[in-house]
């Protein structure tokens, strides 16, 4: 069961975007792409699991509409209109999963 | 003396990271010193073996940056910054260089287990599709080359080699063949590994490899000493778990003096062996050993007199020590001065090779052999002159270094001075 909501899920795919470029979250604005941020389609499948991991939903493997020259705040709009769809879904968090590098 | 040969290959570049620290001058004072780099671990806490020679000073987001260094694992941030480090060593413009004509050949014994504990937990629950897709590809060995290539425009043969605890002098003996044939004109080569995850070090202990320190072995009810790498010591207990990467710019003959390149060393002479014998155990009489001592002499157009160093493999477990006592008896009759350099950096496994070459290249440079750390009680047994307590000098014109790997994989390297 999926308790994220909109403003949520905007904020999380920032957080996940700044983990992984290493960019300071203040230059991850809505209106920049992933082909900008130099985000390939490898990294964009890791962005999605990373986000599924987090949040206990259950997206596709490609979001639907989303792709390299999609705008993070389209990309947000998509994860927010799925989270609603996939609330029902089997998916969870991965509560005490330990991310740390060995 | 060993006589000059036209395909002699250059040692023109070193690039080191290791827990004795960064660069060849470092690492060089921190051997020179004797000193131990074996510290508690503290990701290490709920094992039996909590000690490590972790790299704390490698800071890969400042080497590498951050969005590259976050997407490889250490032993891929170890060895690219290895290698960098090398070519800037050998002054030599990646811009300039045939790219095509530059290989990259690394040694790596395992594959990665950093950052698996997590996706293992996901496919165990059942959520295999919530497994990062990084999760391979940082993981793999072969992404060690392939990074140094990307990210030096290295186009030539590029692979790593795997033969366990041998795999660096094993890639530095198979990248001299690219540069001997003609094949290529450079090789970027030497070994990584950072084999710290908890699973590999539990691994390591239930093989009882591991030193565990305390006073079981030590002669005269000595005081409990921490875990450390004791070679050719009466109270040796095996070995103590180190990260690390060395790169060795290998370059010909013709190419290196068309440049005016800085030769730190020739690499002479390569001889590799199987033992053909057990899974994790040295054969008896070390049959592999001599044979691949034997066979590196013989490449290099070398007599056992000739040799006037040896920078042993030394795990300080107590068999193997024993074991490679006596090759190097049978071999040299009297040994010259032997040291063994895990005593300092930890075993790190597939890079410990190239670590022992680029230590092997700085004692031929500064004529000057290192001590071995932790050599408190010499075993009597083991009738070797192991230089221990501080540096020694040492006038030598050829010095060779051994790898003997688990699974009986033995490579051994000679060098000479420029």
């Amino acid at each position: 069961m999926s308790s994220v909501s909109g403003p949520d899920l905007h904020e999380r795919l920032v957080a996940h975007i700044a983990e992984q470029t290493a960019l300071p979250p203040e230059e991850l604005l809505p209106e920049r792409t992933f082909r900008e941020l130099d985000i390939d389609s490898l990294a964009l499948v890791e962005l999605i699991v990373a986000i599924e991991n987090d949040t206990g939903l259950d997206l596709p493997p490609e979001l639907p509409g989303v792709d390299r020259d999609t705008t993070l705040a389209e990309a947000a709009r998509v994860l927010e209109t799925l989270s609603v769809t996939a609330a029902e879904g089997p998916g969870e968090a991965d509560p005490g999963v330990p991310h740390a590098r060995g | 003396m060993c006589p000059m040969r036209a395909d002699d290959v250059a040692v023109t570049g070193l690039g080191l990271v290791t827990a004795a620290g960064t660069g060849a001058g470092e690492v060089w004072r921190t051997l020179c010193a004797g000193r131990s780099t074996a510290r508690p671990d503290p990701a290490l806490a709920a094992l039996p073996h909590t000690f490590s020679c972790r790299a704390d000073h490698f800071e890969p987001e400042r080497e590498l940056g951050g969005r590259l260094s976050r997407r490889l694992d250490r032993f891929t941030q170890l060895g690219l910054s290895a290698a960098q480090q090398a070519v800037l060593d050998a002054k030599l413009d990646p811009g300039s260089w045939a790219p095509e004509r530059v290989g990259v050949v690394l040694g790596v014994g395992s594959n990665s287990l950093e950052r698996y504990a997590p996706e293992f937990h996901r496919l165990a629950v059942g959520r295999p599709t919530k497994i990062s897709p990084y999760a391979l590809p940082r993981s793999v060995p072969n992404m060690a080359a392939g990074e140094v290539a990307i990210h030096l425009g290295c186009r030539g043969p590029n692979f790593v080699t795997s033969s366990a605890c041998a795999s660096g002098a094993t890639a530095i003996g198979v990248a001299r063949d690219l540069v001997r044939s003609g094949t290529c004109d450079v090789v970027l080569t030497g070994g990584t590994e950072s084999g710290l995850a908890p699973m590999a070090v539990a691994g390591f202990g239930q093989l009882g490899v591991l030193s565990r320190g305390g006073t079981a072995n030590a002669p005269h009810g000595e005081p409990s000493c921490r875990p450390s790498c004791k070679p050719f010591d009466t109270a040796r207990d095996g070995f103590v778990l180190g990260e690390g990467a060395a790169v060795l710019v290998l370059e010909s003959g013709a190419h290196a003096r068309a440049r005016c390149a800085p030769v730190r060393a020739l690499l002479r002479g390569y001889g590799a062996s199987a033992d053909a014998h057990h899974a994790t155990a040295p054969h008896p009489e070390g049959r592999g050993a001599e044979q691949a001592v034997r066979s590196a002499l013989a490449d290099a157009g070398c007599a056992p007199g000739d040799i006037h160093h040896v920078n042993a493999h030394g795990t300080a477990t107590v068999v193997g020590d024993a074991v490679e006592t006596a090759v190097l008896r049978r071999v040299f009759g009297e040994p010259p001065p032997v040291t063994a350099a895990k005593s300092v950096t930890g075993h790190v496994l597939g890079a410990s090779g190239a670590i022992e070459a680029a230590a092997t290249v700085l004692s031929l440079q500064e004529q000057t052999v290192p001590p071995t750390a932790n050599l408190v009680h010499p075993d009597p047994a083991l009738d070797l002159d192991v230089v221990a307590g501080r540096p020694r000098p040492v006038p030598m014109d050829a010095a060779l270094t051994s790898s003997f790997g688990f699974g009986g994989q033995n490579a051994v390297l000679v060098f000479t001075t420029a």
